[in-house]
């Protein structure tokens, strides 16, 4: 009861009293102000005394707080902005315009009496249906391809991986070297595609003592290179296997046992991305200290000869007359092929015009997807 | 296709053998070391049987020997090491292609009524 005694004296009695009645405002009413003296009496005992609040919560109206700590000029109506999504605003695409009204007729005689309605199309811009825009020329072509950072020919040769590991190495030295490392690191670094630029980079020595490397040749134009803005030179292989296998030999195995830092670390990986396609990903990364792991992490293992094209490079069976080998599945139509029907069986469907493969126009068994549950 | 004909001069029942595997599976695994270690000799021994290789992805390996007498013989050899796969084919090469039945009887007759069977068309005809 102490409770309910210093919550009547927390509330201000007299805001309720200072408020029109809702019900009052109105015109019509179902409930007049007369219903609630009814229930005064039972507020009273309950609160023992004034009650606060109004006094019927259902027809009075709180009123909203008008008071807003915003500047005027936020609280003013803004026009409507453009919805536009800002991935649509900022697209490199030459998207459709948008739809917009002309003015109507009778508004347009208001403003300008000299308005005479057209009778034909004549004069009228052609610009083509929506669902014809993508044919037309300049809005879907080369231009509009998505190009990546990463190299599109993924380089799958253990021996080439390690030149290109190399020649990142190389290049980010190089770059540490001049000083321009740190504002080129998160930079894009120029593709060198071309042959030259990765001879020039391969050439230089680099001498790894105690996880410290220094370059011997000169890095101050292979850093040039790399900052220059680059021409497309586009060149799927630059490398052989086997030139790799023969560069690799000339080299001291000793630099794969360059200590990496953080940003050694990722210009590396980001490099080798730009150059052959292989991502590593982020979390294997932070396990690689020296360039051996991260060639370790790049380079995969080739794939396995399948049986067929093992025994081929074998010549297992060439001597053998009575011993076939397939290097794919024997299929209903090879059988056919094997005890010469088949081209019976082609020509007598075409006479027919029946499908030789497949079903044709006829529908899927829909009977099949009823009792498997699919549809 | 029968070749009746050859059954005296074939040096055995069994003409072709078709060997399936899979490069994938590890059922496949005996399968494919037999035929890189083992077949080439089991061929070149019997030149008489012809011998079809051929994967059949993502199914167990199977070897099924035609005989001359029109019938097939499968055998699945899944999980099998390869010298359990030449006693396989050295079955398949060595079966007759006939069904497997019960023999409790001093002879096999193929024609078991010396009468020969009853045709309707031949004799003279029975009065009703």
């Amino acid at each position: 009861m102490r409770r309910l005694q210093s919550l009547q004296l927390a509330i201000p009695s007299q805001c309720a009293a200072s408020r029109p009645s809702f019900a009052a405002a109105r015109a019509i009413s179902t409930t007049g102000p007369a219903h609630s003296k009814n229930t005064e009496w039972i507020r009273g005992k309950l609160w023992k005394g004034e009650a606060p609040g109004p006094a019927d919560p259902y027809t009075q109206r709180m009123e909203p707080e008008a008071q807003s700590n915003l500047p005027e000029e936020a609280l003013e109506s803004r026009p409507r902005q453009d919805k536009t999504p800002a991935a649509v605003r900022e697209s490199r695409l030459t998207l459709p315009a948008r739809r917009t009204e002309a003015t109507a007729e009778k508004e347009l005689q208001s403003s300008d009496p000299t308005y005479v309605p057209a009778t034909d199309a004549e004069g009228l811009e052609e610009i083509g249906a929506l669902s014809t825009w993508w044919e037309q020329p300049g809005h879907w072509g080369d231009e509009s391809v998505f190009k990546g950072f990463g190299s599109a020919d993924k380089v799958v040769e253990r021996e080439v991986v390690e030149v290109h590991l190399r020649r990142a190495v190389v290049e980010a030295l190089a770059l540490q070297q001049t000083g321009a490392f740190s504002e080129w690191a998160t930079k894009k670094w120029s593709e060198g595609g071309s042959r030259d630029e990765l001879d020039q980079a391969l050439a230089v020595q680099v001498e790894v003592q105690d996880g410290k490397a220094t370059l011997k040749g000169d890095a101050s134009s292979i850093a040039e290179t790399l900052t220059s803005e680059s021409q497309e030179a586009e060149s799927s292989t630059i490398v052989t296997v086997e030139e790799a296998k023969e560069m690799i030999k000339l080299w001291d195995p000793s630099w794969k046992n360059i200590a990496l830092d953080d940003s050694l670390r990722f210009a590396l990986r980001k490099r080798l991305y730009q150059l052959t396609g292989i991502l590593i990903p982020d979390a294997k990364l932070a396990a690689a200290n020296t360039a051996k792991h991260i060639l370790t992490l790049a380079a995969r293992d080739p794939k396995p000869l399948k049986l067929a094209q093992m025994l081929e490079k074998r010549n297992a069976f060439a001597d053998l007359a009575n011993v076939a080998v397939h290097d794919r599945k024997i299929g209903p139509i090879d059988k056919e092929v094997a005890v010469g029907r088949w081209k019976v069986i082609e020509e007598e469907l075409k006479k027919r015009d029946l499908p030789v493969t497949g079903y044709g126009n006829a529908a899927r068994n829909k009977e099949r997807d009823w009792l498997t549950g699919k549809i | 296709m029968t070749v009746k004909a050859l059954r005296a001069i074939a040096d055995g029942k069994c003409k072709k053998l078709d060997l399936h595997y899979c490069d994938w599976a590890g059922s496949s695994k005996g399968m494919n070391g037999f035929i890189k270690s083992l077949l080439p000799k089991f061929a070149t021994a019997n030149p008489q049987i012809e011998f079809a290789v051929s994967p059949r992805p993502g199914k167990h390996p199977v070897i099924i020997g035609h005989y001359i007498n029109g019938r097939t013989k499968p055998i699945c050899v899944r999980n099998l090491s390869p010298y359990e796969i030449l006693q396989k084919v050295e079955l398949l090469r060595d079966a007759s292609g006939e069904k497997l039945r019960r023999t409790n009887k001093a002879v096999v007759s193929t024609k078991p009524s010396v009468r020969g069977i009853w045709s309707p068309y031949h004799g003279k005809g029975m009065a009703v």
